[in-house]
């Protein structure tokens, strides 16, 4: 079997001790850059990358892997602990991960959140390295029109992250929608809802949005009621999680493996649409669908285990077809490129050392990291349990340094306490803010294809339904609108009934 | 603060969505339309902007009916605080410094609860002034000078 | 307390490890820290990969490493507005493409003046590739433009968007050849191959780096460009052999903001002279079919004029008014 010489190839190259040294700084490194809110995987690898170039290319590569995994841990990590989305695929991590940390099982979210990453990367590793030619040809399944449908199915599954009522999920979204339309137009150049502000030009940005809406919102609402904070205190038996917790957690985290795997070979946002995919399909089939959002463990395993998938299945399009599908694959181009590699159909064969050397390193990088952030745990445990008049003041002040980090500019400060002020309003108003942010990133993609479509069928909305996959998409969107409403609409008519009686 | 009465917070939502939406519509009038072939960058956010206000009509008129659900009691100090104490950290970091900046938000946000006390907050502004140096500025080289001027 | 104080401690102490190393790189006077390179497309266009031939080695010669930011928007505005914004230190610089030319012609009220940027090197000029997806019944110049006659806007192009070099080479072919490929914006050249990969745009204008992977996987295939003599191992025919006189050049600079003092440019010149006299160096850009050009600070700035001009008379002829 050639996938096996060709494994054996990989690891061969990567596990010399002198390239696992690197990984292990590299995990390291990048867990802790990672921690630090407004610094993502995409921060992290651009700050570090030089620092790999002086090595020679299958070690570098193997850092950077490591840089990767880890910052992408450390961004769950903060997710989870404080209820602060770094990124957008961490979203979905604090609605039950923190949640599952109030309840005191702090150390169980993270053993779950490292875990169901670790597998799914084991099973991302083993489909790139057996599929990535054919898999590859995913992406070229998707033109404006499946992209459309695929941002609509997204965000109707992002109504269903609310626990509240569905209207408001729906104007949730549509509200992040039209904030992501600030700034640049893409196909005229048209600054739309600057306000004369060049800063908006880029947009709004979207770390101080997530850190207004979430983390600072939280804060508010925490400060003055302390008894809803307290974590159950420790005992070493509850750092980590029980055997039930354990099952509970291994059908979400395959789901998500299988949603992040598949979803993570599109370009342009698939990776990132997985995690919130896995959510919604985990709410969906549970049982107890009333306990997502209140901790529910299949809430926080399936959409980590997606991400991670998808962050690595997105290396596909990247390595055999050298198309980046996000920033951090950029990065990777440009860093195979300093080698002298030129990713594309051929990288496999001229370079197979490489090639397999950075495919082993991706598994070795998701070890890695499990084997080191396993034992810091209860380290990251008792971080919550200071009391919260010591947190609090630390995550306003890291969090504000970290916005002014992102461009050297106060401006996403300003936003971060607008959107905070906001947040607070949302949660006066029993709305959601995790639709909004969804609806954030996508809003500018869902108009881009949206009006490409349009233009090249010269207006004719038909064309929506000549695609067979926009069909699918859309028709399981209408009919998980359909599922949602109809018990409302029942209801509804029941209570009205009952008033008339 | 606001007395409850049932449906209150539709009946807020409705206003909010109402109002965003209405905006939305009529500031993106002012960018091009163009046709459904060929849309101008004011159509995307139009129709946007129409649903949402439409939403919140209906979130208005669920909220007036009753049928709604009860609105939260927002603690006014905490959330004017706060803001606070993130303004003042953006406007005295480029007027004063890093140093001014994290004395300035960890007193206004710790008077904000309840454990406020002279000894705690200036623990901390010292503990994360040092630990904000030695990490964003030493080792990130994040150029934010620790007193200006 | 205690947990907390030990989690500290330790971020700190990871971080060190990684700092300490970039620390290491003792400042001179110039460059003080690492260089942020602006590059104003979205990533996987052909200037990442034109930027990553000269970027690393330059940040080696000088000492620092050189870090790279996409800014895309607007036809590279955001990121020259970004550009004119910072400080004249030689620390933030930018990758331009002919779109800088462009740009004054084509959007009203630029929050810079394109003249006062300050051009420390042309880097790279190379022609635009037309690359068709390879199910299209045409395999050159002439049938292609039958085949548009034939079918009045029936072929679709993907470009980067308004005022980038491959929407005016796309403009410029359908003035010159009487035909109508209608313009399909995408968000950078990335995206516009990708589409026309999958069958759902017809042609694309891109450099020839950004385009082999796709003819080498048989998802394309080119069979003109927009220079005016037999491009790279395959010798690809100019579209001037079909349209006599056709040439559309795109170019990359090094530039830096306005009021960047002479002995930043120079030290950055003499960089910039020293990678691109590499026989690697060579190598690599006659792979890419990309002519590397280091050129001193005062012929940058004369090649910029130049191109300025040539845009306002293409952008004239084709009718197009600022907006």
């Amino acid at each position: 079997m050639d996938l096996l010489t060709n494994l054996d190839i990989g690891f061969q190259a990567a596990l010399s001790l002198h390239n696992l040294t690197f990984c292990f700084i590299g995990v390291l490194v990048g867990t802790a850059i990672g921690m630090l809110p407004g610094l993502g995987p995409l921060a992290t690898i651009a700050m570090l990358l030089p620092l790999t170039y002086a090595l020679e290319p299958v070690s570098g590569l193997i850092m950077i892997a490591g840089i990767y995994y880890g910052a992408q841990y450390g961004g769950s990590t903060t997710a989870i602990l404080v209820n602060l989305p770094g990124e957008s695929s961490s979203v979905v991590s604090c609605l039950d991960g923190h949640q599952m940390a109030r309840k005191g099982r702090a150390g169980a979210a993270l053993a779950i959140a490292a875990l169901g990453s670790f597998f799914a990367g084991t099973v991302a590793t083993l489909l790139i390295a057996a599929f990535s030619p054919v898999l590859a040809e995913v992406a070229f399944l998707f033109g404006p029109v499946e992209y459309f449908a695929m941002m609509v199915l997204g965000l109707t599954a992002a109504t269903l992250l609310a626990h509240g009522s569905f209207i408001k999920g729906v104007a949730m979204v549509l509200t992040g929608l039209i904030l992501g339309l600030v700034g640049a137009d893409v196909n005229s150049g048209t600054y739309r809802f600057t306000f004369g502000s060049f800063s908006l030009t880029e947009g709004i940005e979207f770390v101080a949005v997530a850190m207004g809406l979430f983390a600072f919102t939280d804060i508010v609402s925490n400060i003055r009621s302390n008894q809803s904070r307290e974590v159950t205190s420790p005992s070493l038996r509850n750092l980590m999680m029980s055997a039930k917790e354990f099952r509970q957690a291994v059908f979400p985290v395959i789901r998500g493996t299988a949603i992040g795997s598949l979803l993570g070979l599109l370009p342009g946002g698939g990776a990132m649409i997985s995690s919130f995919a896995s959510y919604a399909v985990e709410k969906r089939v549970s049982k107890h669908p009333e306990e997502f959002g209140q901790g529910a463990i299949a809430g926080l395993a399936g959409p980590e285990a997606a991400n991670n998938a998808g962050a690595q299945t997105s290396f596909i399009p990247m390595l055999t077809l050298g198309i980046p599908s996000n920033g951090v694959m950029a990065l990777m181009i440009g860093a195979l490129m300093v080698h002298n590699i030129a990713p594309g159909p051929f990288v496999m064969v001229s370079n197979p050392e490489i090639f397999w050397g950075l495919i082993a390193s991706m598994w070795i990088g998701n070890a890695m990291l499990v084997v080191l952030n396993l034992p810091l745990i209860p380290l990251w445990v008792r971080l919550i349990q200071v009391n919260y008049w010591v947190l609090f003041p630390i995550i306003l002040v890291v969090c504000c340094v970290g916005l002014f980090s992102i461009n050297n500019n106060v401006v996403p400060i300003y936003f971060a306490a607008g959107f905070t002020v906001l947040g607070c309003l949302f949660w006066r108003m029993r709305a959601e803010a995790a639709p909004l942010l969804l609806g954030f990133i996508l809003g500018p993609l869902m108009e881009e294809h949206f009006r490409r479509s349009l233009l090249l069928s010269r207006g004719d909305l038909s064309i929506f339904w000549h695609s067979p996959l926009s069909v699918a998409m859309l028709s399981i969107a209408a009919a998980m609108c359909l599922v949602i409403l109809l018990p409302q609409i029942r209801k509804g008519r029941k209570v009205a009934f009952e008033e008339e009686a | 603060m606001f007395s409850k009465s049932s449906g209150r917070a539709d009946l807020e939502a409705g206003l909010f969505f109402t109002g965003f939406g209405v905006l939305t519509a009529v500031l993106s009038l002012q960018y091009p339309l163009g046709t459904i072939a060929m849309m101008g960058p004011g159509m995307f956010p139009f129709m946007l902007g129409t649903i949402l206000a439409i939403l919140g009509l209906v979130m208005l008129l669920s909220g007036l009916s009753g049928m709604g659900e009860e609105s939260r009691s927002l603690p006014l100090v905490p959330i004017i605080l706060i803001s606070l104490s993130i303004l003042a950290f953006a406007v005295l970091l480029v007027r004063v410094g890093l140093a001014a900046a994290i004395v300035a938000q960890v007193f206004i946000a710790l008077w904000a609860s309840e454990h406020f006390s002279w000894r705690r907050a200036v623990a901390l502004s010292l503990g994360l002034l040092a630990f904000c140096y030695v990490v964003f500025v030493y080792f990130l080289g994040i150029s934010v000078p620790l007193l200006a001027v | 307390m205690k947990g907390l104080h030990r989690a500290l401690a330790l971020a700190t102490t990871l971080i060190t490890i990684s700092a300490a190393s970039i620390a290491a790189a003792a400042a001179q006077d110039y460059p003080t820290g690492p260089i942020k390179l602006i590059i104003p497309y979205a990533p996987g266009g052909g200037t990442d990969a034109a930027a990553a031939v000269f970027s690393d080695k330059l940040g080696q010669i000088l000492g620092q490493p050189i870090i790279k930011e996409n800014h895309p928007g607007s036809n590279a505005v955001i990121g020259t507005a970004l550009l004119a914004e910072a400080a004249p230190d030689g620390q933030t610089l930018m990758v331009v493409t002919g779109a800088i030319a462009n740009n004054p012609y084509l959007y009203a009220n630029l929050p810079f003046d394109t003249e006062e940027l300050v051009p420390v090197s042309i880097l790279t000029t190379y022609p635009y590739v037309l690359a068709v997806r390879s199910d299209l019944p045409f395999n050159n110049m002439q049938e292609l433009i039958d085949y548009a006659k034939a079918n009045p806007g029936v072929l679709t192009a993907g470009t980067p968007g308004r005022g980038a070099g491959a929407q005016l080479v796309l403009r410029l072919l359908n003035e010159r050849a009487g035909i109508d490929i209608r313009d399909i914006p995408f968000k950078g050249a990335g995206e516009s191959l990708n589409a026309v990969a999958g069958g759902f745009v017809d042609v694309v204008f891109s450099g020839y780096e950004t385009v082999r992977p796709f003819v080498e996987s048989g998802k394309m295939k080119f069979f003109a460009q927009s220079g005016t003599v037999p491009l790279g191992e395959e010798q690809i025919p100019p579209i001037a052999d079909t349209l006599p006189g056709f040439e559309y050049q795109n170019w990359l600079a090094l530039i830096a903001p306005p009021g960047t003092p002479e002995n930043i440019t120079d030290k950055l010149n003499e960089g910039l002279t020293a990678i691109f006299s590499e026989q690697e160096v060579k190598d690599r850009l006659a792979s890419q079919n990309i002519q590397g050009i280091a050129s001193t600070a005062e012929e940058a700035k004369a090649y910029l004029s130049r191109e300025m001009s040539t845009s306002r008379s293409i952008i004239g002829t084709l009718g197009l008014q600022p907006e």
